[in-house]
């Protein structure tokens, strides 16, 4: 006797026919609970542990059962997904059994084609599966709506992927409304694999006052190998990465990974951004290696998307470079390996990630963190897979009333029904979770608001739809942020290759620019209205695209934990911080060593280590660092709070960073730690709310979170391009809106963390938060992570890659022969190359300094200076030749040897060399950084230069 | 309840979800106008469903639907 004798003898012969004879751990809870009652159910379950067919095989049974009792019409129960990929693979998993029961199964999204959804109307399927977005698009659809009539259950699958969204505030409504709109009681069922805070969850699934049985299963048996690396370069590496102008460590890194794919059979490379996974395509495939792979993130057209993971599946490709666009249950087939780039950064992330390797019941998922040679990094990898292995998972942040969501449902609810009573609407919209605590008041500004607006009328307590209520909801479905997107176009073929921000081609791209996608270099030729059109080039100066805010941001617990990892290894003796870093963080070899070196050199030089509550204020003379380990999102608000403070305190602008351990402060006033002490000292939570929201509503953050909610509140129209809006003007009209108040909303709580800086203010102020004040000749090791992060030229990588790549570009230019004339005398004209030189360039025969630096191959220079200094006549063109050549002498005359390294630089003439040279760029990185960023410019405007 | 108001209630309930609203508004004033029993009226729906276009053919399934569903209530 098991789960699967309680499903009848169909289900049961069909799972025969599978030789899947014995249930997994939550399908043996799950299966007689969902049959044996009409409650809502909370699934949790580790990845691959058969969540789907835990659900879909009771409720089955349940629809085989009604239609043993009368015709179906109509659908029957609902399957929602966070993805139309999964949408598809869930359908391919639960087809044949639907067949075999002769019920009806269908798919409906976006994608979905006019005639399918004609089909779906005349023909309702038994089962749908949908998206948020389509259940939303159908819910007051004529014919659509009286099919869904009929649904008994909703099963919300990946349910953590939607609740910390505004995707799943939407459909906490849309499910109240379907229970609205059927008039009965419909059973919910929600799965995930990592749910941190289930009781919350569970009620944004069941509704504000419904009991959800929640049943976990499975993780006891879960087999994870887990492991932290740093590959350390050696010198096969560092020959290499000349070769393909990548960092030492880099191309250490990326050895590292094609000798684990090429030692697997199949292997999923997790990066944590979309330009980085082109970056470690494109260096791969400058290696050409034995076996295919293939590059996947958002940014990619779909059927680019598709066929990478076909190409997996089918075991044409080995590998799979990719971002969060793999994390969910899409089936990408057997991989053993996952490889996660530099640290998962939360540990939900990590857990998803982890879970595609051995994807399937009860086998093992072996997982690789490759950290970069980063304190940080390192450490934070192993204190994430701590956490994995314990299942801490981060909570989910349940947005609380947010306007944009609320205006759209009210429309929707208003199509139900031709008008409501307010209370009514108020008693609806508070059955569920996320509007459970709506007051009558905000609800009556909302209203007015919407009224204004002509998306409803209202006549006393009457609420009745408006002009443009229909309009309104159908245009605004989505409440995922809508960033406009350009479709990049290969010129040659006249196909897509991938769709680019609009933020990123108004803010990055112009014609000439290279940048990455799908692995490849292209060079924008034309930027059009709707797109770019590039052409591929042979560039291995490859610089990747960068989209905005797309970093994922280290939560607290991680933070903090990370902080107090660094203090136990340093007051641990050697030999036993190691065993514990190996047995509980899973960090050996050269991580291992590189952490507790960094960790004894910190300590030596900060006396104390940060902690969440002992922060450190090093003065390193040309700044502040806070170490303050709270996480990504504190510190962003913490950073801008103090130095609004400092700013109106020392009445200079202060420059602030930061990152989840530390905040650097700069500014042309003298900053005193003094100063900071005092801010935290003087201030308490309710003091900093305030200036923070102040400080907030000046950043561009908010302008671009204030567009994004104008659109969904229809103040500013979908399709108008970010640089026709006048968003300024629109925020201080709109001031005191909902639209303000959303836009404040989303990003105290989703950029930053108010709440938690409110708490560590209140704490500083009551002296709970120990502060210690130190000074540094040069930044301390943990500072060094801040300071030198900010010129960090690579998305990734670590603090070494700066230097590493300047050093390659040094290598570059020092390699460079410059023809040199004494310009005095014109007795001296020598070909020499630029390593062989001494700081001092001057003429060995008159001693003069006016040299003029030219290319080797220009032997007529000497020539025409010959005829000037014998006071013969010059022709225009020798004219013009002698004074570009006198420049480049006065130039050397004054800067000697650093001029000659600018001439070396790409596309630097004398010109751009006087513009880059001047008295005070005297150290060798500042000048090798101008160069590269002159470079750079060149590589930009190139187009324009002609001949 | 009376085969008459059995039709107009059903009808009136599922008016919204009709793609032929008028048609079958005809439908319904001819066969109520017939005095059969309610099984008849089902049964020259159903007969009517024969040879109507697909989208009709729904039309008339969701009215058949709320008759049953009306039927069922009345004598549950």
């Amino acid at each position: 006797m098991n789960a699967f004798s309680g499903l009848g003898k169909l289900i049961n012969q069909f799972l025969r026919q599978q030789s899947i004879t014995k249930p997994t751990e939550i399908q043996d809870k799950a299966i007689p609970t969902i049959l044996g009652s009409k409650g809502n159910v909370l699934l949790l379950a580790p990845t691959g542990s058969g969540k789907t067919e835990a659900a879909l095989l009771p409720l089955l049974q349940k629809l085989y059962d009604i239609k043993q009792r009368r015709e179906l019409f109509g659908f029957y129960i609902l399957y929602i997904t966070p993805l139309r990929a999964l949408n598809r693979d869930v359908f391919k998993r639960i087809k044949n059994l639907c067949q075999y029961l002769d019920l009806t199964v269908d798919v409906r999204h976006g994608d979905t084609t006019q005639y399918a959804r004609r089909k779906q109307a005349i023909r309702p399927p038994n089962l749908l599966i949908i998206t948020p977005e389509t259940l939303q698009a159908i819910l007051p659809a004529k014919r659509l709506s009286y099919h869904l009539k009929t649904v008994f259950a909703v099963v919300v699958d990946e349910i953590h992927e939607l609740a910390d969204s505004k995707r799943g505030v939407q459909l906490s409504v849309g499910l109240e409304r379907l229970e609205y709109l059927t008039g009965t009681h419909v059973q919910r069922i929600g799965l995930s694999a990592t749910v941190g805070n289930p009781k919350e969850v569970a009620r944004l699934l069941g509704g504000a006052e419904s009991d959800v049985n929640t049943i976990w299963a499975g993780y006891q048996s879960r087999k994870m190998n887990l492991t932290v690396e740093m590959p350390t370069p050696d010198k096969k590496h560092k020959q290499l990465a000349r070769k393909i102008s990548y960092p030492p460590h880099s191309t250490a890194r990326l050895l590292r990974i094609m000798e684990l794919i090429t030692a697997y059979n199949s292997t999923i490379v997790f990066t944590n951004t979309r330009s980085f996974t082109e970056v470690l395509g494109a260096k791969m495939a400058l290696m050409n290696p034995t076996y295919q792979f293939d590059v996947h993130h958002g940014s990619l057209a779909k059927e680019i998307r598709l066929s990478a993971e076909n190409r997996l599946k089918n075991g044409v490709s080995k590998a799979i470079i990719a971002t969060s666009s793999l994390e969910l249950g899409i089936d990408i087939g057997q991989a053993d390996l996952v490889i996660q780039y530099s640290s998962p950064r939360e540990v939900s992330r990590a857990l998803q990630r982890i879970g595609r390797a051995g994807h399937g019941v009860g086998r093992l998922a072996k997982g690789i963190v490759l950290a970069t040679a980063n304190l940080d990094d390192i450490a934070e990898s192993g204190v994430i897979l701590r956490r994995a292995l314990a299942n801490k998972v981060e909570k989910t942040v349940i947005a609380r009333n947010p306007w944009d969501v609320l205006a759209h449902q009210i429309c929707g609810i208003l199509l139900h029904v031709p008008e409501m009573q307010r209370t009514e609407l108020l008693g609806l919209l508070r059955r569920a979770y996320p509007f459970s605590d709506l007051k009558k008041l905000d609800l009556d500004r909302l209203l007015e608001f919407m009224v204004e607006r002509k998306i409803a009328e209202a006549e006393g307590g009457r609420i009745t739809r408006g002009r443009r209520t229909r309009m309104f909801y159908y245009e605004h479905l989505s409440t995922i942020p809508d960033v406009k997107q350009v479709n990049a176009l290969d010129v040659s073929t006249q196909s897509s290759i991938g769709v680019l921000d609009e933020d990123y081609v108004t803010g990055s791209l112009e014609t000439g620019t290279i940048f990455v996608i799908r692995g490849r270099p292209w060079q924008v030729v034309s930027i059009e209205e709707n797109e770019v059109v590039c052409a591929p080039v042979t560039d291995i100066d490859i610089q990747a695209p960068r989209w905005i805010g797309e970093m994922i941001p280290v939560p607290y617990n991680v933070a903090a934990e990370t902080a107090r990892l660094w203090s136990l290894v340093a007051s641990q003796e050697e030999s036993e911080a190691r065993r514990w870093l190996e047995e509980e963080y899973r960090i050996a070899g050269a991580g291992q060593e590189h952490l507790i070196k960094t960790v004894a050199l910190a300590r030596d030089e900060l006396e104390l280590l940060p902690l969440d509550r002992r922060f450190v204020i090093e003065n390193f003379g040309s700044g502040l660092v806070l170490h303050a380990p709270l996480g990504t999102k504190a510190n962003e608000a913490l950073g801008v709070i103090i130095a609004a403070l400092l700013r109106t305190r020392i009445g200079y602008d202060v420059a602030v960073e930061s990152d989840p351990y530390r905040i650097l402060l700069t500014s042309n006033g003298r900053l005193l730690p003094e100063y900071v002490v005092d801010i935290l000292h003087d201030y308490n939570g309710k003091q900093v709310a305030e200036i923070l929201e102040m400080t907030v509503k000046r950043t561009q953050t908010f302008a671009s979170r204030f567009v994004h909610v104008g659109r969904r509140m229809g103040i500013i129209r979908r399709d108008a391009k970010i640089r026709e809006i006048p968003v300024d003007r629109l925020i201080r009209s709109y001031e005191n809106s909902p639209v303000f108040d959303e836009a404040m909303r989303e990003v105290l709580s989703e950029k930053l963390d108010g709440n938690l800086v409110m708490r560590t203010f209140d704490r500083a102020s009551r002296n709970e938060i120990e502060i210690h004040v130190v000074h540094t000749k040069v930044p301390s090791a943990l500072a060094r992570l801040i300071v030198e992060e900010k010129t960090r030229f690579e998305v990734i990588g670590e603090i070494t890659d700066e230097d590493e790549i300047l050093a390659m570009i040094e290598e570059r230019l020092l390699s460079k022969k410059f023809r040199l004339v004494c310009m005095a005398n014109g007795d001296w004209n020598s070909v020499r190359t630029l390593s062989t030189m001494e700081d001092d360039v001057r003429c060995p025969v008159c001693n003069s300094k006016m040299i003029a630096a030219l290319f080797p191959t220009d032997d007529e220079f000497v020539k025409v200076v010959g005829k000037k200094v014998a006071g013969k006549p010059l022709s225009k063109a020798e004219e013009k030749k002698y004074r570009a050549g006198g420049l480049t002498a006065t130039l050397v005359s004054t800067y000697g040897k650093r001029t000659l390294f600018v001439l070396a630089g790409r596309g630097l003439g004398p010109t751009a060399a006087s513009r880059i040279l001047h008295p005070g760029l005297t150290d060798r990185r500042s000048l090798l950084k101008a160069i590269a960023e002159a470079e750079k410019e060149y590589a930009r405007t190139r187009p324009f230069w002609g001949n | 309840m009376k085969t008459e108001d059995i039709l107009r209630s059903s009808f009136k309930c599922v008016a919204g979800h009709f793609a032929n609203l008028e048609q079958i508004r005809r439908i319904i004033e001819r066969i109520s106008g017939e005095n059969g029993s309610i099984d008849d009226m089902i049964r020259k729906l159903e007969e009517m469903m024969q040879d109507v276009d697909v989208t009709l053919k729904t039309d008339l399934r969701i009215l058949l639907n709320e008759i049953r569903h009306q039927i069922r209530k009345s004598s549950g």
